[in-house]
Parts: structure tokens; C-alpha cells; sequence
């Protein structure tokens, strides 16, 4: 299983570090104000959005390489959540695009999300 | 064939460039959250801005020259990834892109960051091995080719690069621990083809790493590639418009956006 690639640090996020813990909740509204709810998810989504900056060049072509190698959104990895510690083994990249911008000489900076599959 | 130029200065472009890739997945999203997805191999796409300023008059004439050649986004031209290495396979020298002397012993061995990406080139034979690859490249560009290197016996290597009848080269000593050594350089000659190698004296070993080509003056951090290398042949410019801002004597503004979409 292809793991999420470290920083030369071992870190595999910087600050600022963002999170997400998705639900979706159907709503049905009715006519007398009166509604029912219930969930669409088995179970909430955890999302992570990695932003990185001042990566060297090997650190930015690692992350671009690692992109490629996942296909996109399509490949699936094993992700630890560097709050909790827990590894979840079925990630993904949420999106099928990623960019570089490299503003200096070893000063690169991307940022990606990583979804957790719902299985 | 039409190639994106060089500066005055022997880099393609300046800071800051942006690099996007684009691929594609099929997916269908369904009301309990899971995704089905299927990776679509179909296209790849990367994309490049590049914002320059300061542009002389020569330099700009090229690029307008180009934009006119290919009438904006009509043809195709190769561009030399300015945030890539140029080389193929630059951690494997077994593989078919390196042509080796037949008398090269070639091992993976510990590289500089404790993994085993280096390899050990030991020439058996009586005379002087090389090993070597031919890059895409116009010969005129500039062109930096560099390698780490460490031996258990000091001596010296030859790093080269070759453009038809053309050769540059320099004698480099290699010392007991990691270092980078670096061949610089560009040719007049109107080759479309470069080669650069190593070339060993009979019985030396040496341990290689991160062996690199970029279109420019000095080396940058290492990129390691397999199968694909920062040429591209199909190239073609973002826009069907080139906007100019001229802030002074022989002094313009531009920024470019570069396109390749690859069909495999």
C-alpha cells in the first residue's frame, strides 16, 4: 500500500493545517414547517488539506511524482492523521489536478486534499 | 523543429513558475458517500506559467518569433522542462536508455540519503568505459549535466557531453565522500541531439548518484525520473494571444502559459 510522501522533516503537513469531518444530512421540509432528517453517510468523511511550502526540489518532484503514480483521485493510500495518530488505509486524493508553483530556487509550494474513501 | 528559447542568461525562464498536471478519473459519486472510480489513462495533461520580466530586446524577439512560428496555439514546439531533468531513468543505469561500455559493472549501492538509489560503475576492462545518454535537446541551448560521486580510492573521472563533432569535457576528482560535480556548457552546432556520460579509467569504482541534465547554467535539486524526462515534443501555447507590457528601454513583461496534452 503507497503511503502519503514525508517531508525531508518526516513531517507530511505544515502549518497551517486544516481538517474537515463531513456529514450529509438529507432534509425533507414539509408544507406544516415539519421536517425529517436522516443521514446519507454510513459514517463521517475525513478530509485533510495538505498545504505545503518551501519544499526543495526533491520534495516538490516527490509530490508531483507521487500524484502521477496515484492516477489523480484514483489511487488509493494509506494516510495517518498526524492529530490522532490513526492510520487510514483507503485515501485518496480529492482532486485530478495538482499544482507547483516554484517561487525560488528549493522554495516550492502546493497544496493537496486527501479524502478518505468510504468503503 | 521549433524549441522554446533561452534566455540571454542560459535559464528558460525566471521565477515564479507554476506547473499544473491534469488527469483523469471516471468517477460516480453515489448518496452514501462512496465513490466509484476508474483511473481514465486516456490523457495527461501539464500545464506551465511563466511570468518573466525584464526581457531585452533579443529575448523577447525570440519569443514573439516562436509565438509567430507556431501562429499562438496552432502548431507545436518542444520545450525543455525548466522544473525537471532532462535525463531518463537517472537512478537505473541498467536500463536501455544508458549505453555502457561493455566492460562496466554497474550494482545498486547506498546513495547520499540512506536509501540504494546510487550505483556502484566499476570498469573491468584495460581501457576507459563510459556510460552515456543521448538527450532531445538543440545543441545551442545551455545545458548543465551533474552527478554525485564517491569512491574508496580517490581518483579521477571524465564527465562529458558530445553534439555531433562538438565535445566538451572535464577531468573531475572523486574523493571518499559525496560530492557534486557538474559540466557546463553550450555548443554552435545545430544538432538536435546532446549526449552526456562518464567516462572511467581501467579498474576504477566509483558510486554515481542523482545524474542530472537541465537547460541551464548550474545544477538545481536533484529530480529523479523514470520513464519520462522533462522534453516535450508537442508543446503548444496556452492562448492564441501574447500580451507584451513594455516598462522601459529594452525592458518587457510577459507571462506565457505553456500546454502539453499527452494521449497514451
Amino acid at each position: 500500500m503507497s503511503a502519503f510522501p514525508r517531508l525531508k522533516t518526516s513531517a507530511v503537513m505544515q502549518y497551517p493545517a486544516e481538517r474537515r469531518t463531513e456529514y450529509s444530512t438529507r432534509v425533507l421540509r414539509f408544507l406544516d414547517g415539519s421536517e425529517q432528517r436522516f443521514r446519507e453517510y454510513e459514517r463521517p468523511l475525513r478530509l485533510w488539506v495538505i498545504r505545503l511550502d518551501l519544499l526543495d526540489s526533491r520534495e516538490s518532484s516527490e509530490v508531483e511524482a507521487f500524484f502521477v503514480s496515484m492516477q489523480g483521485r484514483s489511487g488509493v493510500f494509506s494516510f495517518t492523521d498526524p492529530w490522532s495518530g490513526i492510520e487510514y488505509p483507503n485515501c485518496s486524493l480529492q482532486e485530478d489536478s495538482v499544482r507547483i508553483d516554484l517561487l525560488a530556487e528549493n522554495h516550492a509550494q502546493t497544496a493537496l486534499v486527501i479524502r478518505e474513501n468510504v468503503s | 523543429m521549433l524549441y522554446f528559447p533561452q534566455l540571454s542568461t542560459g535559464a528558460l525562464c525566471q521565477y515564479p513558475i507554476s506547473k499544473q498536471r491534469r488527469l483523469r478519473t471516471i468517477a460516480n459519486l453515489a448518496a452514501d458517500g462512496r465513490i466509484f472510480k476508474a483511473p481514465d489513462y486516456g490523457v495527461s495533461e501539464i500545464q506551465w506559467e511563466l511570468h518573466y520580466t525584464g526581457l531585452d530586446d533579443t529575448e523577447l524577439a525570440a519569443l514573439e518569433s516562436l509565438f509567430e512560428a507556431t501562429e499562438g496555439r496552432l502548431h507545436t514546439f518542444t520545450i525543455l522542462d525548466p522544473t525537471d531533468n532532462l535525463l531518463r531513468w537517472s537512478d537505473d543505469l541498467s536500463t536501455s536508455v544508458w549505453t555502457r561500455g561493455p566492460m562496466l559493472l554497474i550494482a545498486p549501492t547506498n546513495d547520499p540519503l540512506g536509501t540504494m538509489r546510487a550505483n556502484r560503475v566499476v570498469n573491468g576492462g584495460a581501457a576507459e568505459q563510459s556510460f552515456e545518454q543521448t538527450v532531445a535537446a538543440p545543441a545551442w541551448f545551455h545545458h548543465c549535466f551533474s552527478v554525485y560521486a564517491k569512491t574508496t580510492s580517490p581518483q579521477s573521472i571524465v564527465l562529458y557531453r558530445n553534439a555531433g563533432a562538438q565535445t566538451d569535457f572535464a577531468s573531475v576528482h572523486v574523493g571518499a565522500t559525496w560530492e557534486r560535480l557538474a559540466l557546463s556548457g553550450k555548443f554552435t552546432s545545430s544538432e538536435e541531439t546532446v549526449t552526456f556520460g562518464v567516462r572511467l579509467p581501467a579498474g576504477a569504482s566509483v558510486d554515481v548518484y542523482g545524474l542530472q541534465t537541465e537547460p541551464q547554467v548550474s545544477p538545481s535539486g536533484y529530480k529523479a525520473t523514470t520513464t519520462r524526462s522533462g522534453v516535450y515534443d508537442t508543446a503548444r501555447f496556452g492562448e492564441d494571444t501574447l500580451r507584451v507590457v513594455t516598462r522601459h528601454l529594452n525592458q518587457h513583461t510577459a507571462v506565457v502559459r505553456i500546454l502539453v496534452v499527452e494521449e497514451n
